[in-house]
């Protein structure tokens, strides 16, 4: 009863995960990277007690996940807890996102051209798509982290601040890097330009977001809000599948305009984090037990090229930080680490590949987007923390375990 | 959140919903989907939104929103706009399964030994007279109706009174999803409350009894040259058993879980719907009854029932839109059209029976005023189990069966919609209906 022995594989897991998470000041899981682990540990390279068909039965949830995550995103994009972030520091995490993303995929590519002497550089379309994929994976800041460093570890402070407006401001990158990689992929509606198919794509994400305010405009009770946000996010996901387009694109572009065009934007964003927490985990769950390692036969080496241009280009960005800030020099150097922190977008890119593109190009990607909130964990938890302690802003260090429990959900 | 506003106009609604409509038809026809499962995700979201919009819609003239659910699914389903295709409905089947889950899980819940025991006299004279004579009784006017329907005409009598024994026990199913549903929009408490859900969710065990019994006894009669066999009870028993064992043993696996780790409750429930619904078929067991009774573990062996459905009720209406969409995309109403005098007159003759037998319950108990004018109010709907037990029927007997599920979809159809709404009413009469449709917002539970 392979089933049943995941059922209680399940229930073990969270039980594990949430003492984890409590546990202050020891195990981090900001990123979802216990989550991710236990996926992999579960999945059918390890403990197999998550093969192929129960995967296959997970698809549709971890879809619809992914679909909330980037609604969510865009309705937050431009705040951060209840807050408009400051015009430089969206523009650094944009520009920083974008950055690290292009460098990432110029890394792919690279990597892929000399692995591959003949093929060129992003000269075969797959190439280009996996380039694109990857840098959207790995582009962001993820969020995550720095809410969990103000809800559990009580942090509190200009640093604090400033690296959760970062975190929070540079989601348009990944989300054009991951249209861009749709547009250009063969299938979906070939009779259209990439340009065009952008085009359509946000013209759905509009129109669905606009349809969306039109209907909360003044009925705004919890049940038809609910409906409403899961039924227009659940067409833009559905529709842009469809057609081949990217779904985090439309998803974002619908909470975006939502969030500009609804005066519930408040309500809106405090129920979009807090469905997010149990509709997540499965798709961080499923991700980890996705991750072939056969996925691609250079996958180490393009794991390594991407990891590593990711890592320098958020050193860079972190250092750009660090110097233009005073805030941040308050934490030192270490600060500039704590921008590696990845999270459930990247990792909701990564599953949208591995839908959309079975097979070399779409485990790739999620593999990378895995590794990248692994090493994200390692890198950026202890970087946070010294930067924030440095700055005098970490002033609870023995924070209540309910507010581990309930930040540990977020994961 | 913000409570009450004007009403959305309905030229609005019904123009996003149109939009909506034609972008899905336009993707559908744009070519085959490049990711599996795009229609039926798509397909959702129109659910989900026309059973939101329309429930919102109806709740203004007080109909209830499972109303606006089945409408919504009905209207976009492969009947009738084909909105949502034969595909994606059948796609939907897990989602569906893990929906009744989480609501048996909760009716099991809402059973509290205190109240059973404070309603036994009441629920003992209903499960007399809405059982047995009921089921005979329907039963002899769908025999008489053989001339209206054509399936019935060439039968013998002995496969007549089989068929209509058949039809007897498909009459006293009922809708607990209906029951739960109307009572988790209205927040309703009191004894038309109460006996209704104790009713409904307990009479789930009596039907599964009387279906076996039933079939036991109908299959001489149906199949020539067969003869009596008590082996199909001994299979009851099995079922019946191993399903109360596995659900008490869930019960007190949520118990242990709530009491020592009480986390990601809504995710674990998720997870112990997919799982176990699909273990359970393999197993032969009755899956509604297992939930029930760990719902009513959990809530009477425990102190932890409350947590249990707060965490079931943190899916909100999303679980109802889901479940009672799907069904309503099942409604065949091109097939009601058709056997609509059959349909009507088997509906009637089942609820005036039901409302007299509630008549005579009620003065032998010695309930209370509200319970003897409207305690039928809740025996009306039909859903889920009428179809599934026309659906074994139909299996177990191909000379009339297919027939038979037909007529039972079409008279389905006439309870489903119409019983949540006699329900609801007799809810607001009675005063027993706590939210009205500002207040639900603030009374809505946590997602979490």
């Amino acid at each position: 009863m392979r089933i049943l022995a995941l059922l209680l594989a399940l229930l073990a897991a969270s039980y594990l995960g949430g003492a984890l998470v409590a546990r202050r000041g020891r195990g981090t899981l900001a990123s979802g990277a216990g989550w991710l682990a236990l996926g992999a540990v579960l999945g059918p390279q390890a403990l197999g007690l998550m093969d192929g068909p129960v995967v296959a039965a997970f698809r549709l949830i971890a879809a619809v996940a992914v679909g909330w995550v980037a609604l969510a995103v865009g309705l937050e994009f431009g705040w951060v807890g209840g807050r408009r972030i400051r015009l430089g520091a969206l523009l650094l995490g944009t520009l920083g996102s974008l950055a690290c993303g292009v460098a990432v995929a110029a890394a792919v590519g690279g990597a892929l051209a000399w692995l591959e002497p003949g093929a060129g550089f992003l000269a075969r379309p797959d190439d280009l798509v996996l380039a694109l994929g990857t840098g959207a994976a790995l582009a962001d800041t993820g969020r995550d982290l720095f809410r969990w460093g103000a809800g559990v570890a009580g942090a509190r402070g200009p640093l604090a601040d400033l690296l959760a407006e970062v975190g929070d401001g540079d989601d348009l990158a990944p989300v054009a890097l991951a249209a861009a990689a749709f547009a250009v992929a063969p299938g979906g509606v070939a009779v259209l330009a990439p340009a065009a198919r952008v085009g359509v794509e946000a013209g759905l994400g509009i129109v669905l977001g606009g349809l969306a305010a039109a209907l909360l405009g003044s009925d705004f009770r919890r049940n038809t809000v609910l409906g409403v946000l899961f039924g227009t996010s659940l067409v833009a996901l559905g529709l842009a599948a469809q057609l081949g387009l990217s779904w985090i694109g439309a998803g974002f572009l619908l909470g975006v305009v939502l969030s500009l065009a609804s005066r519930h934007r408040e309500e809106l964003r405090a129920l979009a984090l807090e469905v997010e927490r149990p509709v997540v985990l499965p798709a961080l769950i499923l991700a980890g037990a996705m991750v072939d390692p056969r996925a691609h036969p250079r996958l180490l080496p393009l794991l390594v090229a991407a990891l590593g241009a990711r890592l320098l280009a958020k050193g860079a960005q972190g250092a750009l930080v660090v110097a233009a800030w005073p805030a941040a020099r308050r934490g030192g150097g270490v600060a500039a680490g704590a921008l590696a922190a990845s999270g459930p977008l990247g990792v909701a890119v990564g599953v949208a590949f591995a839908l959309r593109f079975p097979g070399p190009v779409g485990g790739t990607v999620l593999a990378a987007a895995v590794a990248s909130a692994l090493a994200g964990e390692l890198v950026a938890t202890p970087s946070a923390r010294a930067a924030l302690r440095a700055a005098g802003e970490l002033r609870d260090e023995d924070p209540p375990a309910e507010a581990g429990a309930a930040q540990g959900g977020r994961a | 959140m913000s409570a009450k506003g004007p009403r959305r106009s309905l030229w609005v609604e019904a123009l996003v919903l149109g939009l909506l409509a034609l972008l899905v038809a336009g993707a559908e026809r744009a070519g085959p989907p490049i990711v599996a499962g795009a229609a039926t995700i798509a397909s959702v979201g129109l659910l989900l939104l026309g059973g939101t919009l329309a429930a919102s819609l109806l709740e203004g003239i007080g109909l209830p929103h499972l109303t606006g659910y089945l409408l919504a699914g009905a209207v976009g389903g492969p009947h009738l706009l084909h909105l949502v295709g034969h595909q994606a409905v059948a796609d939907l089947a897990p989602v569906n399964a893990l929906a009744l889950s989480l609501i048996a899980l909760a009716g099991g819940a809402e059973l509290r030994l205190e109240g059973l025991r404070r309603g036994l006299r009441s629920l003992a004279w209903a499960a007399l007279l809405q059982n047995v004579p009921v089921m005979l009784l329907t039963g002899a006017v769908f025999a008489a109706a053989r001339p209206l329907v054509p399936f019935l005409r060439d039968l013998s009598p002995g496969t007549l009174a089989g068929v209509a024994l058949l039809w007897g026990v498909l009459a006293i199913t009922r809708s607990p999803s209906a029951c739960l549903g109307v009572l988790s929009q209205t927040r309703a408490r009191g004894p038309l409350a109460a006996f209704s859900v104790n009713f409904v969710m307990s009479s789930d065990l009596v039907v599964v009894l009387l279906l076996a019994l039933a079939l036991t006894v109908a299959r001489p009669l149906l199949e020539p040259g067969t003869t009596f066999s008590p082996a199909a009870l001994g299979e009851l028993g099995h079922e019946l058993l191993g399903s109360v064992s596995l659900g008490v043993t869930l019960g007190l696996l949520l118990i242990a879980y709530l009491r020592f780790v009480g986390r990601q409750l809504l995710l674990v429930l998720v997870a112990i719907g997919l799982v176990l619904t699909n273990v359970i078929d393999y197993l032969r067991l009755d899956w509604l009854l297992i939930f029930l009774v760990a719902g009513f573990v959990v809530e009477n062996l425990s102190r932890q029932g409350p947590k249990l459905l707060h965490a079931v009720e943190g899916a909100g209406e999303v679980v109802y839109v889901v479940f009672f969409a799907t069904a309503g995309a099942h409604l065949d109403l091109p097939l009601l059209g058709s056997l609509w005098p059959a349909a009507l007159l088997l509906a009637g003759a089942r609820a005036a029976f039901t409302v007299a037998a509630s008549a005579v319950s009620t003065r032998l108990a010695g309930d209370p005023p509200a319970l003897r004018r409207w305690g039928f109010a809740a025996l009306v709907s039909q859903a889920g189990l009428a179809l599934g037990i026309a659906s074994r029927v139909a299996d177990a007997f191909p000379t009339f069966g297919p027939g038979f599920a037909a007529l039972a979809v079409a008279v389905v159809a006439v309870n489903e919609i119409g019983g949540p709404i006699l329900f609801k009413i007799a809810l607001d009469r009675t005063g027993e209906s706590q939210a009205e449709a500002g207040e639900e917002a603030e009374a809505a539970p946590s997602i979490t």
